[in-house]
């Protein structure tokens, strides 16, 4: 194959006068096919939505292993392409249907070590924590072992050596990763990225964990951990110096909304420096993207900050991560960095923030849950029970007067996937399509969404044979920069389809966020309703579709929703002196959420403080509109 | 040497082994002597120098060995007061190394291609390739027509491409449950039951609207190739003599044992 490859490339090269970019995919597949006895990779010019998780812990990770999980990489890849694997509690987990892509995202720091402390035999089975962790095999020994090995990390003093960071163990778990992503790579079929998880945080426990995706299997002998520097900046520099090596990788922040403001901040890690152009370059050449959903939370945006928006109180998730303390929302949502991002714009030239989203699972279990019907949470033994994540009320407490745990897996939720439009399911499609953000998020179901935009797009698009072709033509994907020429307002192509297996749709919006003197504003839209209904052209807004929930049996409406939306829009307040973003939000109808299943199995009342039905939905990347003139030149 | 390779003998001599160790701490009194033999303090070095990365000075390894002779008279002193019994992590630990041992037998002889063959051929079922179709089809979506299923039964014969589809209108060589993943079950299972030929049919439902499908090619489920699977066939069959293994030893244990219920008795009366 990897012949074939060479041959196709060498004869692309030869027989074309034009640069080799653009035909070597399609060139590729086409001599493959006529050379190799092995089917060709599919390539679709139009690219296809491939649905994938980038965040999940195995038993390599020093927590996942505290919580009882037992699943390597290969069953982590075994699940993710339709198997059935064991949760830590015995119970069976299973998707019903597979992902296209995966990748095992284990703590850098500790990686591998917990299993070796639980070892009889080598280096480490005198070691004072071996008991606790070998302890670790219900809920309350799970947090006692949690609590035991955080407690280590935080005594450590950082300039003695800690002998759970153990070089020769973190090397050869890292190599247990890079081997099972390599097995189970299949080019054409399923996508296995080799990466890991940086777990930095400030002082206070505010979340900066990243997520680093290698494209390929050009990888670093180790990885680069919290325990090498808590500063992401010093992150983004390790991931410079594997470039100029021919290292590449990007990095995904999530959890912003565990973040208490530092995720997207005004200055520099820990500094009174403002950020500048220098800043705002290393950090979108490292990270552009962010997990806007996951199942600690939806980072979209807060009620607080979108006021105006009715569905911005989505499966909010407002403590820092691993505490009880409260996380403020300024900084710490997506939409909120955005308008941020822009206002840095207007004062350094540069925007920190232009980036696209993803959604993740971040599953210490080894398998994402994404389905509400078929939910097991998060942290292994700690909250495989309902009673522990809440849902279903202390056993010991007064039927009339329920009381519940308030434990942090309560404020959590079965979300969610990364989607991202490549022209075929291998590492470099699928990686180049990332680092140019044309990727979107949804909140768990496969639902599909494309967003197109540029001026004068809608025009194009009347009466076109293949309208992705033309939209691709005359406009730029989600993910990508509108730059203005002239004053014609630019227009949106939008169109979403439902997952078959989970709710119709219900309604498609577009939300935009622009800087008007100085004020960052937003407006959400919507643009096309389900079952015939009109937007409203005072309020934006379509009429309720009437799709309701039973929370007795869980029973949805019947025949409510659509299996499709699309609209092509323009913006009716548009200045093209305005940056401006733009990008696309899809509900579903409403269905009962993980915590009502939970009780309806228990033969319980849902808990009062949890909402009983969810709306699970799908946010595409932003679309930027990126002005001629400044409007600081055009108008001061 | 083949009774070496016989799991069952295996376990017998470990079992025997076993025996007669339980037997010695059982009927000796427990030793009042301490002997720290250089085989004892090598280790102790060795260990060290793992953990440390530098061999111990003098001082340090005259400290390893006090402590390893306080531990060996505690451990001792542990054992006359019959502190691991009742301990969960004695006892947890001591059914680890049972079960380890024991698996280590079932797995330390690789198994002759004759019986992989053999297992391959009784659990065929486990490698058979499911059924795939190759396909072309044209969408009429119901949220873009009054009546798609109809304007779908017209456009059968006509080059009507019918309207823009989110997913590929061409797939190759998939199952009927990869086709049911991406459209639906039940348009799934109704492709399937279609005859291959050059001509569209249908129109079938999906979770999207209707369809006109060419069903190019339909390949019907198939065992492949020994050759094919055979790694795979190693590893069932290795995984296989090991769960059987170890219920026999299990079983042959359990013959011993009389194991009773009466709290359970207790309830029933």
């Amino acid at each position: 194959m990897r012949f074939v490859l060479l041959f196709a490339a060498l004869l692309t090269f030869a027989c074309s006068q034009e640069p080799a970019v653009q035909p070597e995919a399609e060139a590729t597949a086409e001599v493959a096919a006529a050379a190799a006895p092995e089917p060709a990779i599919e390539v679709n010019p139009n690219k296809n939505a491939y649905f994938g998780d980038t965040h999940v812990h195995t038993i390599l990770s020093f927590d996942a292993y505290l919580m009882g999980t037992r699943g390597s990489p290969d069953d982590a890849y075994e699940f993710a392409k339709g198997g059935a694997i064991e949760h830590a509690s015995g119970i069976k987990m299973q998707m019903k249907k597979p992902l296209d892509f995966l990748m095992v995202a284990d703590h850098a720091f500790y990686l591998g070590m917990m299993r070796e402390l639980a070892k009889d035999q080598g280096p480490y089975a005198d070691h004072p924590l071996g008991d606790v962790v070998e302890g670790a095999t219900s809920a309350e020994g799970s947090t006692a072992a949690f609590q035991a090995v955080l407690g280590h990390l935080g005594r450590r003093d950082p300039n003695a050596p800690d002998e759970l960071d153990d070089r020769d163990i973190r090397r050869s778990a890292w190599q247990e990763i890079i081997e099972s992503a390599e097995r189970h790579n299949d080019p054409g079929n399923f996508t296995a990225f080799i990466g890991y998880e940086y777990t930095s945080s400030g002082p206070g426990q505010q979340n900066l964990h990243r997520n680093v995706v290698f494209r390929d299997s050009n990888v670093p002998a180790i990885p680069f951990s919290r325990l090498d520097s808590l500063n992401p900046e010093d992150l983004w520099a390790w991931m410079d110096t594997n470039r100029e090596q021919g290292i590449e990788s990007l990095a995904i922040p999530h959890n912003p909304n565990g973040s208490d403001g530092w995720m997207f901040e005004r200055n520099y890690f820990q500094s009174d420096k403002p950020i500048d152009a220098a800043y705002a370059d290393i950090r979108m050449r490292n990270e552009p993207l962010v997990e806007n959903s996951q199942v600690k939370g939806t980072s979209d945006t807060h009620p607080l900050l979108s006021p105006n928006d009715e569905w911005a109180d989505f499966e909010l998730m407002e403590l820092r991560i691993a505490s009880t303390l409260s996380s403020r929302p300024e900084g710490s949502y997506v939409r909120n960095a955005y308008l941020n991002g822009m206002l840095i714009e207007q004062e350094t030239g540069s925007n920190p923030y232009k980036f696209g989203v993803i959604a993740a699972s971040d599953s210490h279990n080894a398998a994402g849950s994404f389905e509400e019907d078929n939910y097991w949470s998060k942290t292994g033994l700690m909250d495989i029970n309902p009673v522990n994540r809440g849902s279903v009320p202390l056993p010991d407490s007064d039927p009339a007067n329920p009381e519940y745990a308030s434990g942090a897996s309560s404020f959590w939720g079965a979300s969610g996937l990364a989607g991202v439009w490549a022209e075929s399911n291998t590492r470099d499609a699928l990686f180049d399509s990332m680092r140019r953000k044309e990727t979107f998020a949804t909140s768990g179901p496969h639902i599909r969404v494309r967003f197109f935009g540029g001026q004068g797009l809608g025009d194009s698009l009347e009466g076109a044979d293949d309208v992705i072709a033309a939209a691709y033509a005359n406009g730029v994907p989600m993910g990508g920069d509108i730059m203005g020429s002239g004053d014609d307002a630019p227009s949106f192509y939008v169109w979403a389809s439902k997952d078959p297996d989970t709710e119709k749709l219900q309604r498609l919006q577009i939300i935009k966020g622009w800087i008007e003197d100085g004020e960052r504003m937003e407006a959400v839209i919507d643009v096309a309703c389900s079952d015939g209904g009109e937007v409203d052209p005072e309020t934006n807004r379509c009429p309720d579709n009437g799709a309701s929930v039973d929370i007795a049996t869980c029973a949805t409406t019947p025949d409510k929703g659509a299996n499709e939306l699309s609209a092509t829009w323009t913006d009716p307040n548009f200045d093209p002196a305005q940056n401006a973003f733009y990008y696309a939000r899809v509900l579903e109808n409403p269905k009962c959420r993980w915590s009502t299943w939970d009780a309806i199995r228990a033969g319980t009342t849902p808990n009062p403080n949890m909402h009983t039905t969810i709306q699970d939905r799908a946010w595409s990347s932003p679309i930027w509109f990126n002005p001629a003139a400044p409007r600081e030149v055009a108008a001061r | 040497m083949s009774w070496l390779k016989d799991p069952l003998t295996g376990f017998l001599i470990i079992g025997a082994v076993i025996f007669i160790l339980a037997g010695i701490v059982a009927d000796d009194e427990i030793s009042y002597d301490v002997e720290v033999r250089d085989a004892d303090i090598k280790r102790l070095h060795d260990h060290w120098s793992m953990q440390m990365r530098r061999p111990p000075t003098a001082q340090e390894l005259t400290n390893l060995v006090d402590q390893f002779v306080k531990d060996e008279i505690y451990y001792r002193e542990a054992q006359r007061l019959g502190l691991h019994a009742n301990d969960s992590i004695v006892r947890r630990r001591m059914v680890q190394k049972l079960t380890f041992l024991t698996e280590d037998i079932a797995i330390s002889t690789p198994i002759e291609e004759t019986a992989l063959r053999a297992y391959f051929e009784q659990h065929q079922d486990n490698y058979r390739v499911p059924a795939s179709f190759s396909f072309s089809h044209r969408f009429f979506s119901p949220e873009k027509r009054e009546d798609a299923e109809g304007e779908a039964k017209d456009a059968l014969g006509t080059n009507d491409p019918g309207d823009p589809f989110m997913l590929q209108k061409q797939y190759r060589d998939r199952s009927e449950q990869q086709i049911g993943n991406h459209f639906g079950r039940e348009f799934a299972s109704a492709l399937a039951s279609l005859e291959a030929g050059d001509e569209y049919q249908g129109p079938i439902e999906s979770a999207y609207g209707w369809h006109l499908v060419k069903l190019e090619k339909s390949s019907p489920a198939a065992v492949p190739d020994f050759a094919d699977v055979a790694e795979r066939v190693a590893a069932d069959a290795q995984q296989a003599a090991r769960q059987t293994a170890n219920e026999a030893y299990y079983d042959e244990l359990k013959a011993s044992y009389n194991v009773s219920y009466p709290g359970l008795e207790n309830t029933a009366e």
